[in-house]
């Protein structure tokens, strides 16, 4: 039984992670700007994969398995946060704007 | 852990897509008018490729493939076009008639040596048995639990002796790019100093934090490489990697170009090595054929120094050639 409710988990937890993962790439496809692109992609995906990871973190076997888990997380989090920065430090220093509306004046 | 088994079906549709991913990234790497893109691709290409040696059971080569294939080839890669770019000899869009046979000069060799290996490939009995067996029965004799590193640094040691000693090879002839002699060289070698991108403290803050850590995994590689996949290449990439991130981050202290100790831990891998084979030898062995007490001492030593003399190759690469004596003063004689 609470093998079932643990899977169950598991399963809900990996739907809502691909959905974060999808709309962070529709989101890579579809917005304007570099900057809005790089908030699509690494807002979202750290959100797919906290959600990925918490799935895998309740099949876990022991606390040092889940720890590496937790590691992995943390490292692609500040990785992804350290690169979107550079990115879009770069743009800004390219002096990319960053995009409005059409009829949106300043 | 209960385990929730993946059905044929989502196995094969996986594995499909890898595949048909794996080819269009090759083909769109190659294929690509602009050079950047097609390093981007490369690294993707060879990330999926160390995704289907998993599929395919080598972690070993997944982890290579990760580390050497994508990893680090793809840093000489940008270091390279960064070089060029700075220096502005990227060359100019070919014309069409030169380019076309120049084209067909790569395509053609190219595409004889693909059909080659395909027919080889095609040609493969199914189900053969290979090599599993016997290294399986001799194995005890190695003392090391990993297969993959019985093979390498014992079975077939001669291969890897080559491998390493074609990574210093590449570092020589990169070194022999330095020009010698006064007037070889003019002062668009060095990049002006008001390009280098300000220090990114963010990045800084990030490097300072994984440095550390990325030197634990290194040396956690090699450690492993004896009973479970790992070893000293896959660790040297790692090292290597921590000085590339250093060196984009502006924390690095760059290696003075003719720093002895440097040059001497290159060498010091093959070196040890042949000593290795010779010191069998002088025992009244094979060349490079261990003997069953000792084998697992030597290996994991002889892989301890692979591991640091690798390392020290693969920085020396990234690092680039060593810029030539007289420019690293400031050039009073130029107007």
């Amino acid at each position: 039984m609470i093998d079932l409710l643990r899977d169950g988990l598991t399963i809900l937890l990996l739907l809502g992670g691909a959905f974060f993962f999808a709309a962070g790439t529709i989101g890579l496809l579809r917005f304007p700007d570099v900057y809005s692109r790089l908030h699509a992609l690494t807002k979202a995906d750290n959100v797919g994969l906290g959600l990925t990871v918490l799935a895998f973190l309740i099949q876990a076997d022991s606390v040092m398995q889940g720890l590496k888990l937790v590691l992995v997380w943390a490292l692609a989090v500040t990785a992804s946060a350290t690169i979107a920065n550079l990115f879009a430090n770069l743009a800004h220093r390219q002096g990319i704007r960053e995009w409005r509306k059409p009829d949106d004046t300043p | 852990m209960s385990t929730l088994a993946m059905s044929p079906l989502a196995t094969t549709a996986f594995d499909g897509t890898l595949a048909v991913l794996i080819a269009w990234t090759a083909w769109q790497s190659v294929t690509s008018s602009e050079v950047f893109r097609a390093v981007v691709l490369f690294v993707v290409f060879g990330l999926l490729l160390a995704l289907a040696w998993l599929r395919l059971g080598a972690p070993d080569v997944a982890l290579a493939e990760a580390a050497v294939g994508a990893g680090l080839t793809g840093v000489l890669l940008l270091e390279s076009l960064g070089h060029l770019r700075r220096n502005k000899t990227v060359e100019p869009p070919e014309t069409a008639g030169r380019g076309r046979l120049r084209r067909w000069a790569v395509g053609l060799p190219a595409a004889v040596a693909g059909g080659l290996l395909a027919m080889v490939a095609l040609r493969l009995e199914p189900r053969t048995p290979g090599i599993a067996g016997l290294v399986e029965r001799h194995q005890g004799e190695t003392g090391v639990g990993n297969p993959v590193t019985a093979v390498l640094l014992d079975f077939r040691s001669a291969d890897t002796l080559l491998e390493v000693v074609v990574v210093l090879l590449a570092v020589i002839a990169t070194y022999s790019l330095v020009p010698h002699g006064p007037g070889l060289y003019g002062p668009t070698v060095r990049p002006p100093a008001t390009l280098r991108p300000p220090r990114q403290p963010v990045l800084i803050w990030f490097v300072r934090r994984l440095a550390p850590l990325a030197l634990l995994v290194g040396a956690y590689l090699w450690w492993v490489g004896s009973s479970a996949p790992g070893g000293a290449f896959q660790a040297a990439a790692v090292f290597a990697a921590v000085y590339a991130l250093l060196r984009v981050s502006g924390l690095e202290a760059a290696p003075p170009p003719n720093a002895r100790p440097l040059r001497l831990l290159m060498v010091a891998g093959s070196v040890a090595f042949v000593c290795q084979g010779l010191a069998m030898m002088a025992a009244g062995r094979a060349f490079l054929d261990l003997p069953e007490a000792w084998a697992y001492g030597l290996i994991v030593s002889l892989e301890a120094v692979l591991a640091a003399s690798l390392a020290a190759c693969l920085i020396a690469l990234v690092a680039g050639a060593p810029r030539p004596p007289r420019l690293s003063r400031p050039q009073r004689e130029l107007p």
